[in-house]
């Protein structure tokens, strides 16, 4: 062969390296940060619809990353469970406004609450329609579901509960728990439904990871709560014991 | 038809100019056919303009080593209709006719072009087939994109000369790739190596690949654009009509004005969105036929500072919340949120203003998109309503502007 067939091939070589890069490492980065930026909009409306919701996001997607590394997902399922936590509720926005801003979830009668279980179906109805995000609806439609199939919405067979929905419905749960109850009543509630409501090797996972996860919550509420001593005077009886005296 | 007859012409003039050679090595060019056929099995497709980025290029180019720069032609045509009939499903005949009837001529006259270029360069230099090659790929490749640049302007709104721009960013690495390749094609066949041309086949999928990816990536914000449109339609049922033809109008207003091109896009997605920040307020308020309360108001208020807030959050839109933020403002300083006066107002703002006001008075052509508890006025009057509020409530200038359009439109009995 020439020398001009080799340095063409070669010059194949160079592009084909450089095309691999790009197309493995450069790319899905890029994609996967556009992503990202781009769902936050739709969190973003849910928590100004229901300004009740606001702020769980961030602790969903903190609780969810680590479960995921904790269960060993595959790269692919992290990002996918990453962006399912944004899109939850998107669902959210065909729920009446009046529902749940004006009533307590304790008073809801059963068409109310089937009312807002509903928004699953919705959410993944909506997604079904974007292209980039289809392979999202089934964990969304799926992340209000029981594990045993006992109630909620039915699925086929155990396989078409991705793992990312069973995730995401757990530390739904536990997050709006933790939130109106506290941690140790939505604890409690983990470990009694695992099996029934809940995957128990999810419930497992995330009961490991809990501490570490509440602490650092903890940590930047403490943060906070320093920042608000320091600017203003204090309110809170229970906090003004543990301070030094004024 | 045209597309068709200039085809014809230029490959008559490559007939008449280039010698005939009839010793073809015919499996070599199944061969090569083949292999052009499967990478234009796969295209990419670009959604929202209908353009097909074609891979068989460095194959097809192949050809002119075997038979010149007719079998060439000939080849590009024979490929291009294979891959149309078994990419298009026989159930859809009428699509395969469509897209042949565009894509056949354009390939055409690409590859006649382009062969040209090869019979030039073999009649000086008859010696170095590579170089013929390579100015073969880029003349191809330059005719094509200007072609199909021409044929994008047509049909949708914008210039020759910014779809030559869109077509061209990022085509500089695929252009190298391709002629690269073509010419490893070519190096081949030279040396008689046809059995390791078919793994070039590999390299060209990885471009395929790449390129469909970034195509995704431009996509995503558009798709998000739709999925919020469709939240928004889900919390307090709007026809999806009335925001597409306030875009539609806004960005033709814009342009009338004299807002730059790129501007005016995002002025038509802005006009879009404009109402994105209703997913938090209230439907049944919205929807309330009688007058609404003080409190009432208030809360309805509140829209367009909630989707300034959503916007805010997404780096691809938030350069145009604030003007969806200012769009129930007043030149008379009696609007909200802010009460900015005259000249505080982003024109963008003005714009959506009107074009909302006067879609929500004429309302939709069709009685299931009329709004139900507010009697629709024809178009005339509507603009007549639109002039009475001229000052106060409307920015004069936009408003004379927005007649303009509709009149050019034929909407308006001038």
């Amino acid at each position: 062969m020439t020398e001009a067939t080799w340095v063409i091939l070669g010059l194949v070589g160079v592009i084909t390296a450089f095309l691999l890069h790009y197309a493995f490492v450069t790319q899905p980065r890029l994609i996967a940060q556009r992503r990202r930026e781009g769902l936050r909009v739709f969190s973003t409306a849910i928590e100004l619809r229901f300004p009740g919701h606001s702020g769980t996001t961030r602790r969903v997607l903190g609780l969810a990353e680590a479960v995921g590394a904790e269960l060993g997902l595959s790269s692919t399922q992290k990002s996918n469970l990453n962006l399912a936590c944004q899109l939850r509720d998107i669902g959210l926005c065909a729920v009446p406004w009046k529902l749940i801003n004006f009533h307590s979830p304790m008073h809801w009668s059963d068409a109310e609450k089937a009312t807002y279980e509903r928004h699953a179906e919705v959410g993944a109805a909506m997604l079904e329609l974007v292209p980039s995000l289809q392979h999202l609806a089934a964990i969304v439609r799926y992340h209000r579901a029981n594990f045993d199939g006992s109630s909620g919405p039915t699925f086929p067979s155990k396989d078409d509960l991705p793992i990312e929905a069973r995730i995401l419905g757990t530390i739904d749960d536990y997050v709006s728990g933790e939130r109106f109850q506290g941690q140790l009543l939505a604890r409690q509630h983990l470990t009694d439904e695992a099996g029934r409501r809940y995957d128990p090797a999810v419930v497992a996972a995330l009961l490991r990871v809990l501490p570490s996860m509440s602490a650092e919550a903890r940590l930047e509420d403490l943060d906070l709560a320093d920042r608000a001593v320091s600017s203003g005077p204090r309110h809170q009886a229970g906090r003004d014991s543990v301070g030094p005296p004024e | 038809m045209l597309l068709w007859a200039i085809a014809v012409a230029v490959t008559i003039t490559v007939a008449a100019l280039s010698p005939w050679s009839m010793v073809v090595k015919w499996p070599m060019w199944a061969l090569l056919v083949g292999l052009a056929w499967v990478a234009e099995m796969k295209p990419v497709h670009f959604q929202r303009h209908g353009v097909q980025l074609s891979l068989s290029l460095p194959f097809v180019a192949g050809t002119l080593l075997l038979g010149g720069p007719l079998l060439a032609i000939f080849t590009e045509a024979i490929v291009l209709l294979l891959a149309l009939v078994s990419r298009n499903s026989i159930h859809k005949p009428k699509r395969t006719w469509f897209w042949a009837r565009l894509n056949l001529p354009i390939g055409m006259i690409s590859a006649a072009v382009g062969a040209l270029g090869w019979t030039a360069q073999q009649s000086s230099r008859a010696d170095l087939p590579l170089i013929g090659l390579a100015a073969y790929v880029a003349l191809y490749l330059t005719v094509n994109m200007l072609l199909v640049s021409r044929l994008n302007s047509m049909m949708g709104a914008r210039s020759f000369w910014e779809e030559v721009r869109r077509g061209s960013t990022g085509a500089g690495l695929t252009a190298i790739s391709y002629v690269t390749f073509a010419l490893a094609v070519g190096a081949l066949m030279v040396e008689g190596q046809f059995l390791a041309v078919p793994f070039l086949i590999l390299p060209l999928m990885l471009l395929r690949h790449v390129v469909a990816r970034h195509n995704q990536a431009d996509e995503l914000s558009y798709e998000t654009m739709v999925a919020l449109t469709i939240m928004l339609q889900r919390a307090h049922p709007y026809t999806h009509g009335h925001l597409e033809r306030v875009g539609r109008t806004a960005e033709e207003v814009g342009l009338r004005l004299g807002i730059p091109r790129r501007r005016a896009r995002m002025l038509r997605e802005a006009a879009v969105l404009h109402d994105i920040g209703k997913i938090a307020v209230d439907e049944q308020i919205l929807d309330k036929p009688s007058k609404l309360t003080e409190s009432e108001y208030e809360h309805v208020k509140l829209h367009s500072e909630f989707g300034y807030r959503i916007l805010l959050d997404s780096p691809r839109f938030s350069d145009l919340a604030p003007w969806i933020l200012y769009h129930h403002e007043r030149p008379d300083g009696k609007g909200y949120p802010h009460q900015l006066t005259d000249i505080e107002i982003p024109l963008e703002s003005k714009i959506i203003a009107v074009a909302d006001a006067y879609d929500a008075m004429s309302g939709g052509t069709e009685s299931s998109e009329k709004r139900n508890y507010r009697p629709t006025l024809s178009p005339d009057s509507a603009m007549q309503e639109l002039e009475r509020c001229c000052g106060t409530q409307f920015d004069p200038r936009v408003v004379a502007a927005f007649r303009h359009v509709l009149t050019e439109q034929g909407v308006l009995s001038a």
